[in-house]
């Protein structure tokens, strides 16, 4: 009987674990690439100002296509640097106007890395988006 | 053939000793794009509705330049912003009505700044303006007097009144309107709060008891009347424009060949192989880059501090300061309090990374406003460059930002660097910016 119980007790535990923190796919985009293929769907970006706009203030819109955006966590540093943002970015998310990055600022020229924690339907994803931002 | 000998034997080393003209490929003509383009207008003040009205620009170029404004009567802004140094003082730290612990930034381009002070506490020009009025180094004056002062000194009310309507009323009651009144500045609680901090005296306790005596209608009428005067000093400095220096004319040469002013000759070519330097292995583009030759934001470049010395910890006090600052963006005495309007305010991050951190100064003028850093430790272009080659030691807070690389420079390689920092002085303002008006 004990033993039954601590074998239901794993079954259990696995399950939730499953459910609760399954391992996420990591994903490296293309260098200025603004989609990646999920398992199932894509995921893009798109800024308010085209292209990143060097140290000024700006949006970036996630837009999931052929599954559903449930989660988003932005992060984005520059790995040469070891320099993170200067700004603390908003997420937002509205029925018509979908999820929102508000409040990023590249403040630096050279290469960044925007880093996104995305959940959907079916998954969970870590995406390295590499970025560019002033001139070359 | 002999003649192909007595030129490659005469000729050609006659040839190279004119110096070589360093070319500037692609990917430093993008950078200098960056360094050049220079405003004719500051950008937009939203919350300052007077900031570009020319009756307020005069009322503020008479506030600027009357040491009225301090109780003393001896100090003006134009006391530590001279304009005849640069729009700075000349000194390591400012000595007004006693002696600062920072360095006075030059004015010139200031309304390009996205921050301002060393530590970015204030978020526009107008509640800059209002910091060295009640700061006890600087003017060690009071809000309630500087108000008084304006009311009382018939030039300056009918400006004032001109502008904004009534001063308040009833200044001449001493009761009502206590000499001297002004409230405690709001103290950071933050980790890293500057405990020594000269802006935040713990005597003036008078001051902050006789501001506590006023009613709250007398308290805001003072604190709008402060703010307007502060929208009229900043509608002045907005004035300070850059004027283009010999860079800007090389710059012109290398993008725009044969634009007007455009001048390849204007700066040495020692200081043209300085300016590749400064843009390629030197890496000061990093920060120093926009027109301003600044970014506009804060970072620990890690100074030592020595150990009897008293040191600051710069931005981490300037976020909590600015935050809350009732004469901030998104304050009751803004012209545009809103969200929208405020990005910069709103997603303000405060984190280990601002520790050490100061503002990226801006570069334009650097032959006039010696000496350099927040606390004028450096006295020479020369020792600045050295500085960042050498990078000795570790800051007493934070750490020294990666960015900074200890580029090996030769002597040579020095010395053009520190000569293209030398190309960056423009001509100075027309005379009648420079005094206070008629
Ligand atoms: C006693 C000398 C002194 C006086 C008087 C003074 N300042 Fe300053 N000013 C300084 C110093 C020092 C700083 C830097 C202080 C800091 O960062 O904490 C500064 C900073 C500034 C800045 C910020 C520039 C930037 O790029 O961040 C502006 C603008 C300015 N002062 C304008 C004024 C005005 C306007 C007045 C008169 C109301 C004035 N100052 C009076 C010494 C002075
Ligand atoms: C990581 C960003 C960064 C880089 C890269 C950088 N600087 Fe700076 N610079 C700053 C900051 C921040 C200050 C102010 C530091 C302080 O006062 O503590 C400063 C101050 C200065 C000053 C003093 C100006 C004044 O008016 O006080 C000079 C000159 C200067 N830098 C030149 C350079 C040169 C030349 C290089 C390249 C070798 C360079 N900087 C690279 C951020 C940077």
């Amino acid at each position: 009987m004990p033993r039954f119980l601590s074998c239901a007790a794993l079954v259990l535990a696995c399950g939730a674990c499953q459910l609760i923190a399954p391992e996420p796919v990591i994903i490296r985009g293309a260098p200025d690439g603004p989609a990646v293929t999920l398992t199932q769907g894509t995921l893009r970006y798109q800024s308010s100002v085209e292209p990143f706009p060097l140290n000024e203030y700006c949006s970036i819109q996630f837009v999931a296509e052929g599954t559903e955006l449930i989660a988003l966590e932005f992060d984005a540093d520059m790995p040469a640097h070891k320099h993170g943002m200067i700004t603390k970015p908003e997420i937002t998310w509205s029925e018509d106007k979908g999820w929102w990055v508000h409040g990023m600022n590249f403040h630096m020229p050279g290469a960044w890395v925007m880093s996104v924690n995305a959940q959907t339907t079916e998954g969970w994803y870590q995406i390295d988006f590499p970025v560019h931002i002033g001139p070359r | 053939m002999w003649l192909s000998l007595a030129f490659a034997l005469f000729v050609a080393p006659m040839q190279a000793q004119e110096e070589e003209r360093p070319y500037f490929d692609q990917r430093e003509q993008a950078l200098l794009r960056l360094l050049t383009k220079l405003p004719q207008t500051p950008p937009p003040s939203p919350s300052n509705r007077f900031a570009d009205d020319p009756r307020a620009a005069r009322f503020g170029q008479i506030l600027f330049f009357d040491p009225g404004l301090s109780p003393s009567g001896t100090v003006s802004c134009a006391t530590c912003h001279d304009p005849e140094k640069g729009w700075s003082d000349g000194r390591p730290t400012s000595l007004g009505v006693s002696l600062g612990r920072r360095n006075a930034p030059t004015l010139l381009g200031a309304a390009e700044q996205r921050w301002f002070f060393w530590d970015g506490r204030a978020d526009s020009l107008w509640s800059q303006a209002l910091g060295p009025v009640e700061n006890p180094v600087e003017m060690a004056g009071s809000r309630t007097d500087m108000v008084r002062y304006v009311a009382e000194t018939p030039d300056l009310r009918k400006a004032y009144e001109e502008l904004f309507g009534a001063m308040p009323e009833g200044l001449d009651d001493r009761k009502r309107f206590p000499d001297g009144a002004r409230p405690r500045p709001p103290a950071p609680t933050g980790m890293f709060h500057d405990v020594s901090d000269l802006s935040m005296p713990t005597e003036g306790l008078p001051a902050y008891k006789a501001w506590a005596s006023m009613s709250a209608e007398d308290q805001e009428a003072i604190n709008q009347a402060f703010a307007y005067c502060g929208k009229a000093i900043a509608a002045f400095e907005r004035k300070l424009v850059i004027q283009p220096a010999p860079f800007d004319r090389f710059a012109a040469s290398v993008l725009t060949p044969g634009a007007e002013g455009a001048d390849k000759d204007a700066i040495s070519i020692a200081a043209q192989r300085g300016l590749e330097l400064f843009m390629g292995k030197a890496s000061c583009h990093n920060c120093h880059f926009t027109p301003l030759m600044s970014d506009r934001e804060f970072h620990n470049v890690g100074h030592e501090v020595g150990v009897d010395e008293d040191f600051d910890h710069g931005r981490p006090d300037g976020i909590q300061k600015l935050r809350l600052d009732p004469f901030n963006g998104m304050g009751p005495y803004s012209d545009a309090p809103d969200l929208e309007t405020n990005v910069k305010l709103r997603y303000l991050f405060y984190d280990s990374h601002t520790y050490g951190a100061y503002k990226t100064p801006t570069l334009r003028n650097l032959g006039r406003t010696a000496p350099y850093m927040h606390d004028g430790r450096f006295d020479t272009i020369e020792e600045v460059v050295f500085f960042y080659q050498q990078l000795p030691g570790q800051p007493p807070i934070g750490h020294r930002e990666e960015t900074l690389t200890r580029p090996r420079m030769t002597l040579q390689e020095r010395k053009d660097l520190a000569a293209f920092l030398r190309t960056l002085d423009s001509p100075p303002l027309p005379e009648e910016l420079r005094r206070a008006p008629d």
